[in-house]
């Protein structure tokens, strides 16, 4: 049995022991830190050679994606579809078809050239320009007719919004009203 | 290791001696007077540091069996120490050893040698020199019961023998029963087997043997062999003297065989068996020693010295073990790293002459792949009034009553891609004929919905029997019925 009075001989090899286990400790601690210091960076280094080679894999995917996306710019391009309007293209193809259809009274109006989503903010944006069409037909075959030639335009893209049609009092032809979306697509943001 | 001071007491001095390397070297002899003991006192302050151990041979020896109730924890510690003042009132030095439970009575038994020094003068002025010094002492021990411990190393221990042993105390015979030790006797002034001392040693032989039958320890004619610990040399001083007979049986236990057995290095020669005693004490623990708790509580304040080091250098070896184990898996991790971010560099390297090697898009690809798409879905949809027109028509040829008036056609809604509201006109001689009316519309209805996913709705009926709407009807036969009109409103491919 150790007495009281003997603690004070314990006192030495107490703080021997107490030092080398802060000795330990501290060895201990800064061996901890430095390993999670650099399984940090391991996990950052791991993140950007995945994404390396995400990037890299995707851009041999897209490789032949982009020559065939650049071939169908270029087409479109050539077309009219992409850039600016050819509203003196739409106007005469309009004019040929009311001829070749029999059409004598037809009345149009085109307004001003808008986007078709304010919200969009792709680099690639599509524009609209709604024609208001107002005209007169033996029957609505004719009329469909007509749209049907305007679907086949190659500079725009020519999508029927709505159509009234009402038989007129007076006699068997139809008066027709429609209105229609010219849609092109504009390379540059719209301001 | 701590330096390992071995202490041998006898009747006229103290013998010192260090353990070092399995040999047991003499450091002093120390007369049993105030100058003996002062020099003594001046060489363990020479000395400082180091563990005590004391052996004890001298005559005043007290022994007593008893048997007592097996008990177990603090009672069986109380019991003892109760047992060992009453037998042994005015020592502090001594001990029981148990000797196993006793079988032969109907309550659990258990018997008990004590064992004590009963002259504590004589070791009194020593332990004096040890507490001035704080030295540690391991403890006091019997030569008897050392042998007790030892009897089990002899080439070949009998059930029942009497061992004799020399030592500078004396003639130490020892009488062994079932194996363990019953009696002991030391005759002092008998040292060592020479030609002078050899008849006394017969007859010391002699007595014991009287004496261990008048006391009923040994049967009368039993045969009792005598072990004598010495080497052959020492032997042929004794052995002509030895009488022989069918009680007693002479055997020569050899002191160099029973040394190396248990490990001493150093020669032995001769008959002293202190070298081997005090080795047998030094590399033995848990043997029975005779000190009191205060006596040996500078040996315990070593004790948790050593234990406070050792948990704290193990404490200190773990956790460098450990962080030595993290500073390898760290390095191991940075090895890593480094090869992960050689390859993250040599990929972005191609990457840049990949791209470097295509072609410039007019805008960025994911831009125009969404622009061709929205492209494509708004070809693939032909919006066109002709389907709706379609079914229109197909619903007037079933119903050839109705007459179209007017249509309002309208494709704004993603989810309905073509709806419509038809106005028609019924025959007027049908005015009069309201069921007519009503079943006709219902058929019209029938046909705009016969299709699946097609919904068709009355927005307006030729006749209105709602409950919550106004009827109204005239019967002037001067004016002219007006036609009677349907409204229906349809769509294609969604609800309505």
């Amino acid at each position: 049995m150790i007495r009281a009075q003997d603690m004070h001989l314990l006192r030495w090899p107490l703080l021997l022991a107490l030092a080398l286990i802060s000795l330990g400790g501290a060895a201990l601690w800064y061996a901890h830190t430095q390993s999670q210091l650099a399984t940090r960076a391991h996990s950052i280094a791991q993140q950007q050679h995945n994404l390396a080679n995400r990037q890299l894999l995707q851009a041999r995917t897209d490789e032949d994606s982009v020559r065939d996306t650049l071939a169908r710019y270029d087409t479109l391009a050539r077309r009219g579809l992409i850039g600016p309007e050819h509203r003196l293209d739409w106007v005469e193809m309009l004019d040929a078809t009311r001829r070749q259809l029999g059409i004598d009274t037809i009345s149009y109006e085109i307004q001003p050239q808008r986007p078709l989503d304010k919200d969009a903010h792709g680099a690639m944006s599509w524009m609209e320009s709604r024609m208001r069409l107002t005209l007169r037909v033996r029957h609505a075959g004719v009329l469909l007719g007509l749209l049907d030639q305007l679907h086949r335009v190659d500079n725009a893209l020519v999508l029927p919004l709505s159509c009234d049609i009402t038989r007129r009092a007076d006699s068997t032809d139809l008066d027709g009203a429609c209105e229609l979306r010219w849609l092109t697509l504009s390379p540059a943001s719209p301001t | 290791m701590p330096t390992r001071h071995l202490l041998y007491l006898d009747a006229n001095a103290l013998h010192s001696f260090r353990w070092q390397q399995g040999s047991v070297v003499p450091t002093g002899r120390y007369t049993a007077d105030d100058e003996g003991i002062k020099a003594f006192a001046d060489a363990v302050r020479r000395v400082g540091s180091g563990l005590y151990t004391l052996l004890v041979d001298v005559v005043e020896e007290g022994f007593h069996a008893d048997t007592l109730p097996s008990v177990r924890g603090p009672d069986r510690a109380a019991m003892l120490e109760r047992k060992r003042s009453q037998t042994f009132f005015g020592t502090p030095f001594s001990g029981a050893l148990s000797r196993g439970i006793d079988r032969s009575g109907r309550r659990r038994d258990e018997r008990f040698l004590f064992v004590a020094l009963t002259r504590p003068a004589i070791v009194e002025p020593w332990l004096e020199v040890l507490r001035a010094v704080n030295a540690p002492l391991t403890g006091i021990h019997s030569v008897a019961l050392l042998i007790d411990s030892l009897i089990q190393r002899l080439a070949a221990p009998a059930e029942r023998c009497l061992l004799v042993t020399y030592a500078p105390g004396g003639m130490r015979q020892t009488f062994v029963d079932q194996g363990h030790l019953r009696f002991s006797r030391l005759a002092p002034n008998l040292n060592a087997i020479n030609p002078d001392t050899a008849a006394r040693c017969a007859g010391e032989i002699l007595k014991t043997h009287s004496y261990l039958i008048s006391q009923r320890m040994l049967a009368r004619n039993a045969q009792l062999p005598v072990y004598i610990l010495s080497d052959s040399d020492a032997y042929a001083h004794l052995a002509p003297l030895l009488n022989t007979s069918e009680e007693r049986i002479y055997h020569r236990a050899d002191i160099a065989e029973l040394s190396h057995k248990i490990g001493l290095k150093a020669a032995v020669s001769g008959s002293d068996a202190m070298p081997l005693l005090l080795h047998w004490i030094a590399r033995e623990s848990g043997l029975l020693q005779l000190a009191p708790a205060n006596e040996r509580r500078f040996f315990r304040v070593w004790q948790a010295r050593q234990a406070i080091l050792g948990a704290g250098v193990a404490l200190f070896a773990g956790t460098l073990l450990f962080a030595g184990k993290l500073w390898f898996d760290t390095a191991s991790v940075e090895a890593t790293t480094a090869q992960l971010r050689h390859e993250a560099a040599s990929t972005q390297q191609n990457l840049t002459q990949l791209q470097a090697a295509l072609p410039t898009l007019p805008a960025p690809l994911d831009d125009l792949r969404s622009a061709f798409q929205a492209l494509d879905a708004l070809q693939a949809g032909k919006i066109s009034p002709r389907p709706w027109l379609s079914h229109l028509s197909a619903a007037l040829d079933a119903t050839p009553d109705l007459t179209l008036t007017s249509i309002q056609w309208q494709s704004d809604s993603s989810e309905v891609p073509s709806k419509g509201v038809a106005k028609l006109s019924l025959p007027p001689q049908m005015a009069v004929d309201r069921r007519a009316m009503v079943s006709t519309a219902e058929l019209f209805l029938a046909e705009l919905a016969r299709s699946p996913g097609h919904t068709a709705r009355v927005t307006r009926m030729p006749v209105e029997l709602q409950s919550d709407r106004a009827f109204r009807s005239s019967t002037d036969p001067a004016g002219q019925p007006p036609a009677p009109t349907l409204e229906v409103s349809f769509s294609l491919g969604g609800s309505q």
